[in-house]
């Protein structure tokens, strides 16, 4: 009897709910542009339209014109009710006074253990005491290098600072194949994400705990003289029109360059693109340069909801992405390339391993999985950073630029850029007040 | 007479009256909805762009505070500024000159009724045929560094011995980017400048052939002022357009290397999207809107002479 009074209850809830919920609708953004993603969110919106009434308006937005698009949004009163944000555009989100708190949602999500842990909340998502952002998955920039070109050349995938230079220099063998092409192209900030991982293996840091510029480190010094190295030793001169996000798929794939830094989403994409060299496991992962450490570089992909007027459904809606089954179906359609932050799907015999292509790159899977336990995001040391923003303006890309083109020496060189980082750093904080 | 007629307004109801300043005036009746329509989308958006660049309005940060000039003192100050107005600068006067050249020669073969007319006239229209983006995303994958098919050509060829990065060389990057936007926007001159051609009366080539003129005669008494007009307005818009220009020297080098393609649009863009100081960016648009003015001025003065030349 009891048992049949709960499902009437809960019948009569669920009734309840789809009933206000009538005519009703949100917007979410996000920046998944594979089609197979666009689909997954497709049928996400659909699910949650049958189970609650509620209409889901998709919007996709790539990661490059995000911050155009909130500031352009912010101003036309466009804003969605949730949004997918890298944690940089979360913090800047929040500094614009545009995102609640989502401590409430955590509560009911049943609190901190909801998420692997409480150092990736403070990491990635915790500004100034506040619950910002949510994480929904995380990677971990790794070496990938071509396995068949390496193995022909009897080398084994590099780890110091020594190994890359002396691999770069082996495999060098232009026009067709350079050791490490480096895309400092000021277009993205590909040059600086390089930079970082090598700057992280010796302890260096782009700003320090209450965000003024530490550039200019000797540790920072030495890691950009060995990228320079690495630049001379194996890419092709001046080639500065190549930008990691637009160019190095192709390059990899093509054998033009035999190592690059890129997150295990190269794996999916070479599934269906390259089914040669999938099939003939040209793909080979080891872990970033370590040098006194590991030089990880994570990213956390985030959620962030929108003050507004759809609060209590925005909440709902980001509940129902985190149910466990939807949630690895997410995490599977780029398998090996999204990783799972929630607890229940992130255990070692959860459904998420459950996958052939994750099992086949169980090394690369292992080192991800560490890099998002002890990585941190560009510039974000002590956590979100509003100033992290400014490092993928080309400043470290022209950096390097001027380096190899003027013959500027290095120390000279870094010295410019952490006084014209440190500037627009005072500048903004001048307008924050 | 007059006087008859003061009376009888002045004994007319105010209804009357209105009704009758009305029908006087109907044509401007007719204008206020437009102008309504111009003050709003033109005139709102000139203002606002102009008070804001008294302010210190950053992309982030909700509110703005008034800081008279600075944003002008900070945009003279900055070396840069001057490197994207030189840029800007040669960007411009080579294109347009390149263009003006090009699209002359085109024009001239065009109207010398040579075979297959109607081909080359459809292959002007290329350009204007695919989104900016398009053609510069094929120009880019075209010229690439490392496996552009243009480097291929010239080393299959024996040119060049090792691949150029054309888009990313100090030396080379404002000529490819001039040259690209040349091959994008001469078939607008040529296709003007035909109409213009074919506006000269006969006779005067054949006056001029009768009078033994040389072809360079001919260009220089008989073309070149039977087209002057159409040439002037074609060279004023189109600076005004090359000028202004985003898109395409965007998309191809996003004003790299170091600033060596970077125009003073971009410079713009930069400061206020990438670093956040878009009350600075509004002050650059101002100082941009001046200059184009000045190019307006001219558009217009040479447009009212075509007018009464054609009167």
């Amino acid at each position: 009897m009891n048992r049949l009074a709960t499902r009437l209850a809960m019948a009569l809830g669920a009734l309840l709910m789809a009933a206000t919920a009538l005519g009703q609708e949100i917007t979410f953004w996000h920046s998944f542009t594979q089609p197979v993603r666009i689909a997954y969110m497709e049928q996400v919106a659909a699910d949650f339209e049958a189970e609650t009434g509620v209409h889901v308006n998709l919007e996709v937005i790539p990661w490059t014109q995000m911050t155009s698009k909130w500031t352009s949004a912010a101003a036309a009163r466009t804003l969605p009710d949730v949004s997918i944000a890298l944690a940089d555009v979360a913090v800047e989100m929040w500094e614009a006074g545009l995102t609640q708190p989502l401590e409430p949602l955590l509560e009911s999500l049943g609190g901190t253990d909801f998420f692997i842990s409480e150092s990736l909340l403070d990491g990635f998502h915790r500004y100034e005491g506040n619950l910002i952002s949510f994480p929904y998955y995380a990677h971990t920039r790794l070496l990938l290098y071509r396995k068949d070109i390496l193995d022909a050349a009897g080398l084994a995938a590099p780890s110091s600072w020594e190994e890359y230079l002396d691999v770069i220099a082996a495999l060098n063998n232009p026009p067709d194949t350079y050791g490490m092409i480096q895309m400092w192209s000021p277009t993205d900030w590909g040059a600086t994400i390089y930079l970082d991982l090598f700057m992280r293996s010796v302890g260096a840091d782009f700003f320090d705990a209450e965000g003024d510029v530490i550039f200019n480190s000797p540790e920072t010094i030495a890691a950009v003289e060995q990228l320079v190295a690495m630049y001379e030793a194996g890419s092709p001169e001046g080639a500065f029109d190549l930008a990691l996000h637009s160019n190095m798929y192709d390059l990899f794939t093509s054998g033009k360059t035999a190592m690059a830094f890129d997150t295990l989403f190269v794996a999916s994409s070479l599934k269906k693109d390259r089914p040669d060299l999938y099939e003939a496991n040209a793909l080979g992962v080891a872990a970033p340069p370590e040098q006194d450490q590991i030089g990880w570089f994570t990213d956390v992909i985030g959620i962030v909801k929108m003050k507004g007027k759809n609060e209590d459904i925005a909440d709902d809606f980001i509940r129902f992405l985190y149910e466990d089954v939807r949630y690895v179906e997410f995490l599977h359609t780029i398998p090996a390339g999204q990783f799972p932050v929630t607890t229940s799907t992130a255990a070692s015999d959860g459904p998420f391993f459950d996958h052939p292509d994750i099992e086949r790159y169980r090394e690369g899977v292992e080192i991800t999985l560490r890099g998002i336990r002890e990585g941190a995001a560009l510039g974000m040391t002590y956590g979100p950073n509003t100033y992290a923003g400014l490092l993928k303006t080309g400043v470290i890309e022209n950096m390097l630029q001027e380096i190899v083109v003027d013959g500027t020496p290095v120390p000279e060189a870094v010295e410019a850029a952490h006084n014209e980082l440190q500037a627009l750093i005072d500048r903004q904080r001048q307008r924050a007040r | 007479m007059q006087v008859a007629a003061g009376r009888a307004t002045r004994t007319l109801g105010p209804l009357k009256r209105v009704a009758n300043y009305l029908d006087r005036h109907l044509g401007i009746v007719f204008l206020i909805p437009g102008m309504l329509i111009l003050a709003v989308t033109l005139t709102y958006p000139i203002l606002s762009n102009l008070w804001t660049s008294f302010t210190n309005k950053h992309l982030i940060y909700p509110g703005a505070d008034w800081v008279g000039f600075e944003n002008y003192r900070v945009t003279f100050t900055d070396p840069n500024f001057y490197r994207a107005l030189v840029n800007s600068g040669v960007w411009t006067v080579s294109s347009i000159v390149l263009q003006v050249v090009l699209g002359l020669a085109a024009a001239l073969l065009l109207n010398a009724k040579v075979r297959g007319q109607a081909f080359f006239r459809l292959a002007m229209i290329v350009p204007y045929a695919f989104p900016t983006v398009t053609i510069a995303l094929i120009w880019r994958w075209m010229l690439n560094s490392v496996y552009g098919v243009f480097n291929f050509m010239l080393m299959g060829v024996g040119i060049i011995d090792k691949p150029i990065a054309w888009l990313s060389s100090m030396q080379y990057s404002m000529a490819v980017v001039v040259l690209v936007n040349v091959w994008f926007g001469y078939p607008l001159f040529a296709l003007g400048l035909l109409a213009g051609l074919q506006a000269i009366p006969a006779e005067h080539f054949e006056v001029a052939r009768i009078e033994g003129a040389s072809p360079l005669q001919t260009l220089r008494h008989v073309i070149l002022p039977g087209i002057k007009t159409i040439l002037g307005i074609l060279v004023v818009l189109r600076t005004i357009w090359v000028f202004n220009s985003f898109d395409l020297i965007y998309l191809l080098t996003g004003g790299g290397p170091r600033g060596a393609t970077e125009t003073l649009p971009i410079y713009a863009y930069r400061i206020g999207w990438d670093y956040g100081f878009i009350s600075q960016t509004t002050a650059i648009a101002v100082l941009l809107f001046i200059v184009l003015a000045i190019f307006a001025a001219i558009y217009f003065r040479l447009s009212s002479a075509d007018s009464e030349s054609a009167v």
